[in-house]
């Protein structure tokens, strides 16, 4: 076994779940999780990313689960998905007393999760990669590859989705109240 | 509530200094907690070991194969390039085509322009283009020798190399749209698409066999030779296939 291989082992063994973690929040599906990262895995294996430098293999494997991801979404919008039960209307603000902390609340009351899949994906990649893997701007940019102001826009535009979808105005007002 | 909600609460708090939205504390908490919902799985490190090896031969394969296509594919375009060798600046893009001289055994390789245009019409009703090869003067003078021999040639009106040349005869009738190209002259239709093959040097000039009369080369559609095949019996030179067109500018 070769040195490159040696580090691909290595960084399949230590990061796969941390990997899957991340995938699974882009997908929102375990499996297809697993799927995308063995995809972006083998595929960065094949192109022999980081024979020259390992320390990027890891780089391009996230950016690689990012593009399939996107690419997938692409292939198959449109297409109808079975579901077991009917999707139920996402929660609104308001049936949480107020005593539960902000975030808490926030993440109780309404189906934060839910509401995070009817974004984008390129909206969701910027979130995930914002507030879960905690990369700045520029770090986003470079795995989604675009610019950081499109990595702003696609943070903002998700976030203003997001409030007006669940209905942060009302949030604030409570959290401002709280605070006071 | 839980250690990481307690962590983003933290975060939240204005104090904290953050700036972060109540809606961004929440995203992050969600995150989080799903993301850890997630069960640990025993990386499948050799299967995807074994999967990449796969996918990089495959790869490598392609590749080569990829590498011998290109290398083929510069071989022909400079074969072509020594037989379309034309004083045209404009570099049109070109599409190789194969056909099967009457005369000569091996495939011949003619770079048409996509682009071309014939020129305006001229009052026979047969024409093409002039071989970028020719030499007008040259072309000129066998036609000039045709028509000292009673036929019906156009000469052209400029004897400049790659300018329009004349090479009329009645009564061989091209369809309109039809045109010629290349050394040996290649005719294509209007869709540029390969129709026959005369030998190298004008019809006319080189004699019945030459121009193909019988010799498998593929005739235009439609096209009455019946006369020529008479012509070409007798051993009289076929009437010259014709043409004259300022050459187009390619587009």
């Amino acid at each position: 076994m070769g040195d490159h291989d040696a580090f691909f082992v290595g960084l399949v063994e230590s990061r796969y779940d941390a990997l899957v973690r991340s995938a699974y929040l882009l997908t929102g599906n375990v499996e297809q999780a697993r799927d995308l990262v063995q995809a972006a895995l083998t595929k960065v294996y094949a192109k022999r990313v980081g024979v020259r430098d390992p320390g990027a293999m890891e780089h391009y494997v996230r950016r690689s689960i990012v593009n399939l991801h996107i690419s997938s979404w692409r292939r198959h919008r449109g297409r109808e998905a079975s579901v077991a039960e009917p999707p139920e209307p996402l929660a609104r603000t308001g049936e949480v007393p107020e005593s539960v902390p902000v975030a808490d609340r926030v993440a109780a009351q309404v189906d934060l999760w839910r509401a995070l899949h009817t974004l984008t994906p390129r909206q969701r990649t910027a979130i995930v990669l914002r507030y879960f893997e905690d990369l700045s701007v520029a770090e986003v940019a470079r795995l989604m590859d675009c610019g950081e102001q499109s990595v702003k826009t696609h943070t903002a535009r998700a976030l203003a989705h997001l409030r007006a979808l669940l209905g942060e105005h009302e949030i604030d007002r409570k959290k401002e109240a709280e605070v006071a | 509530m839980s250690g990481q909600n307690e962590q983003a609460l933290f975060d939240t708090d204005p104090s904290s200094g953050t700036g972060e939205t109540a809606i961004e504390q929440a995203v992050r908490a969600t995150l989080e907690q799903h993301a850890t919902a997630v069960p640990p799985q025993d990386p499948p490190a050799a299967r995807l070991l074994s999967s990449g090896r796969a996918r990089r031969r495959r790869r490598d394969a392609l590749t080569l194969a990829g590498a011998i296509v290109v290398v083929a594919a510069g071989v022909v375009g400079v074969h072509a390039a020594g037989f379309g060798t034309s004083g045209r600046t404009t570099p049109a893009a070109p599409s190789v085509v194969s056909t099967t001289g009457a005369s000569r055994p091996a495939v011949y390789h003619a770079t048409v322009p996509k682009n071309w245009k014939p020129g305006t019409k001229l009052p026979l009703n047969t024409y093409s283009s002039v071989p970028s090869w020719v030499q007008a003067q040259d072309a000129a003078a066998d036609l000039a020798s045709d028509k000292s021999e009673g036929h019906h040639v156009n000469l052209g009106v400029s004897p400049e190399p790659t300018m329009c040349l004349t090479l009329g005869s009645n009564p061989i009738a091209w369809p309109e749209g039809y045109y010629a190209e290349g050394s040996p002259l290649v005719v294509f239709d209007p869709k540029g698409r390969p129709v026959y093959v005369v030998d190298q040097g004008f019809t006319g000039v080189d004699g019945p066999a030459k121009l193909g009369f019988g010799d498998g080369v593929r005739l235009l559609p439609g096209l009455d030779m019946s006369h020529c095949a008479a012509q070409a019996g007798s051993g009289l030179k076929p009437y010259t296939l014709a043409m004259i067109f300022a050459d187009t500018p390619r587009q």
